[in-house]
């Protein structure tokens, strides 16, 4: 029974960094870079849900929409402002461009006073909700993150899967150059892909709020997220939930079982053994460009 | 190689001795009409809202005492630099005080790893380094005229509280969960050390990184150990996460968390998962609506800065505060030798806060090794115990 609770806490924490890893792999599945500001981009949606509650008193799931709305117009013009200066430059370029972005967003944040500096709760109306089932127990606000982690993660995938668009994007992924040479507007689907990565987080950030906080550094949680992707395979939706998951519950069971500070090490465990088994990832398309 | 750095050392061996010289023929800072401190707080990294509390305190009490005509009519003016929580930059924050502004005292400094990286720069010209906000040992160990210190380490802190909740509770079975970190492991020696004079050990003992937002396996341990007392070498967050997992489960020890959990937002952030835990608590908390001192100064706080005040707000002022009572009985020729002297002519009552009363001698260079203890009632934190020692 007790083994049984401590999965269910994993695979709660999983689907955690596993939304996170979904705006991680969006990005690198269409535009070949890794954006580092991804766990920033979460703390700004936390942060603008936080305002949109506080300033206008709107409920929490208009909080959620209105996030999701702003945050995605904030992805779309940090691409057109950011990022397109350094277009068809390598993707170093674009990387070293988001590792400034996260330093700015948690400066910035930061500078706003009595807001930025402290921790703040976002009331959700399911938080503190238990669901209890023969001796086990789950919090509604990990279930609602469940869900959603689901809902996105198959969303995502059809739509990169069968719709147009997505074909587009899986083409500039693989190469830029040859994509606009066959016509893809490579500019604007980057900005949409950006836009569409910024939403994402923005769900991750106020789902997560009523669970560990609003605060400038809730960010970090990309730093777990990053090795989820990894071990999806990077270019994979359902591979990043996949790889939350897996990494979620072994931190869990390491950390119970084994013993003390195997649980931090784990991630790192996880992913060395899965990149020297599968070099791309569990679900990693196989044939890949070299970079 | 070897002779480039006895080269250097022998430069600065030249620097020091011809500067503490220059330190001894007058006091920097004290001007006929002004005495200028300064402090170093963390403006732009993870200590940022507690800093801009002290900073408040801080001001608030010199500006009372400018507006009552200053200490034997010098006004006094505080000079603010950052250190973003990093010992460089807090070396050189020390530096730009003393050689730039001249300042006489450095007051409240935030942080260990900041304070003994800037303590050097301040000894070497003759500043106290007054009251910092931090606990290490080096800060008033081994004595010296230039230390001072008000906030008593975590380690007997932690030792004092938990020999007194482990013996109210007749504990049988106490269990820790720490960050993985010298602010965590500080919290648990103390722990450690108060079991052993107990006859005990830790039944379970379990960590987590900085930052961690799943306690899950960390607390599923704990319970499966059967603790009754759980210590927790947390702050606010992580000590909200642990709770809140803990009351999920229906796990019901009585915990007992370090100085730096004690903060209203604590209580807030849990709603409810938090009642009944106990954190070591030095004042009695400042919210606005508490009967007597502590809840006038906190409207008088909050009306000036609109914004309620810590812990760490009330020890701003209370650092403000002794400063001032001691430079107004160092009188008019204040030097650093006076400063000290009129502090070891003590004791200082805590007028506002409850706290203990700060009684510095040649030899003991921290106001007071005492311990309170708090314990969150009705979603607000009430002191269950006000002076424990050794």
């Amino acid at each position: 029974m007790q083994f049984v609770q401590i999965v269910i806490g994993g695979i709660s924490q999983g689907f955690v960094y596993g939304l996170v890893a979904l705006g991680f792999v969006l990005i690198y599945k269409a535009t070949e870079a890794v954006n580092f500001a991804q766990g920033e981009l979460m703390m700004l949606g936390a942060f603008c849900g936080l305002a949109l509650a506080t300033w206008a008193g709107l409920p929490y799931w208009a909080v959620l929409l209105g996030s999701v709305a702003i945050l995605a117009a904030f992805g779309f013009a940090t691409e057109f402002v950011l990022l397109r200066p350094v277009f068809g430059e390598p993707s170093f370029s674009a990387i070293m461009v988001t590792i400034g972005l996260g330093f700015l967003a948690r400066g910035l944040v930061t500078m706003i006073p009595g807001f930025g500096t402290d921790s703040h709760s976002l009331d959700a109306p399911f938080k503190g909700q238990v669901i209890e089932a023969g001796g086990l127990v789950i919090g509604m606000e990990h279930v609602v993150i469940i869900g959603a982690g689901l809902l996105l993660s198959a969303t995502l995938y059809g739509l990169f899967r069968f719709t147009r668009i997505g074909i587009a994007m899986q083409a500039v992924s693989q190469n830029q150059l040859a994509a606009w040479y066959v016509g893809i507007p490579v500019r604007r689907l980057n900005g949409l892909v950006w836009a569409l990565s910024a939403a994402v987080a923005a769900v991750a950030g106020v789902l997560l709020a009523p669970i560990a906080f609003i605060h400038a550094n809730m960010g970090f949680i990309g730093l777990k997220a990053f090795p989820a992707a990894v071990i999806g395979g990077f270019d994979s939706l359902p591979g990043a939930i996949a790889g939350g998951l897996i990494l979620g519950v072994i931190e869990a069971l390491a950390g119970f079982y084994l013993p003390e500070g195997f649980k931090d090490v784990a991630a790192s465990v996880v992913v060395l053994v899965v990149l020297a088994v599968r070099p791309h990832g569990l679900f990693g398309q196989a044939s890949r460009k070299r970079v | 190689m070897i002779i480039k750095k006895t080269l250097v050392a022998a430069i600065a061996g030249l620097a020091v001795s011809t500067t503490s010289g220059a330190a001894l023929a007058q006091t920097q800072g004290v001007a006929p009409n002004e005495i200028v401190v300064g402090t170093i707080q963390d403006l732009s990294g993870p200590l940022a809202g507690a800093s801009k509390h002290i900073r408040d305190g801080l001001q608030m009490r010199l500006d009372e005492a400018n507006d009552q005509g200053g200490v034997a009519g010098r006004k006094v003016r505080l000079v603010v630099e950052d250190n973003g929580y990093d010992p460089r930059k807090a070396a050189l924050a020390a530096q730009k005080l003393v050689n730039g502004d001249k300042v006489f005292a450095v007051l409240g400094h935030i942080g260990t790893i900041t304070n003994l990286a800037a303590l050097p720069v301040l000894q070497e010209r003759g500043v106290i380094n007054f009251m910092p906000a931090s606990g290490a040992r080096q800060l008033f160990e081994p004595a010296d005229k230039l230390k001072a210190a008000w906030l008593v380490p975590y380690y007997d802190e932690m030792f004092m509280a938990l020999k007194w909740l482990a013996k109210d509770k007749g504990a049988k079975k106490v269990g820790i969960l720490y960050q993985d970190d010298e602010f965590g492991l500080e919290n648990q020696r103390g722990a450690e050390a108060a079991l052993k004079a107990m006859g005990m050990t830790f039944a379970e003992s379990t960590t987590y990184k900085r930052g961690a937002t799943d306690f899950s396996s960390q607390v599923a341990k704990l319970k499966a150990a059967g603790c009754d007392v759980v210590v927790l070498g947390t702050v606010v967050r992580e000590s909200v996460g642990v709770l809140v997992e803990a009351q999920k489960i229906g796990f019901k020890p009585a915990f007992l968390a370090p100085l730096p959990a004690y903060h209203h937002l604590l209580p807030m952030l849990s709603k409810g998962a938090a009642e009944g835990l106990y954190a070591v608590a030095s004042v009695d908390y400042p919210y606005v609506d508490a009967p007597g001192t502590a809840g006038d100064w906190a409207k008088r706080y909050k009306s000036r800065f609109s914004d309620d005040p810590s812990t760490f707000a009330a020890l701003g002022y209370t650092v403000a505060d002794l400063f001032i009572r001691a430079a107004e009985k160092a009188g008019s020729g204040l030097t650093a030798d006076s400063l000290s002297r009129a502090l070891e002519s003590g004791p200082y009552a805590d007028r506002t806060f409850g706290g203990p009363e700060c009684r510095i001698t040649p030899t003991n260079r921290l106001c007071n090794k005492t311990a309170g203890v708090a314990q969150v009632q009705n979603g607000k934190w009430v002191r269950v115990v006000s002076k424990l020692t050794d």
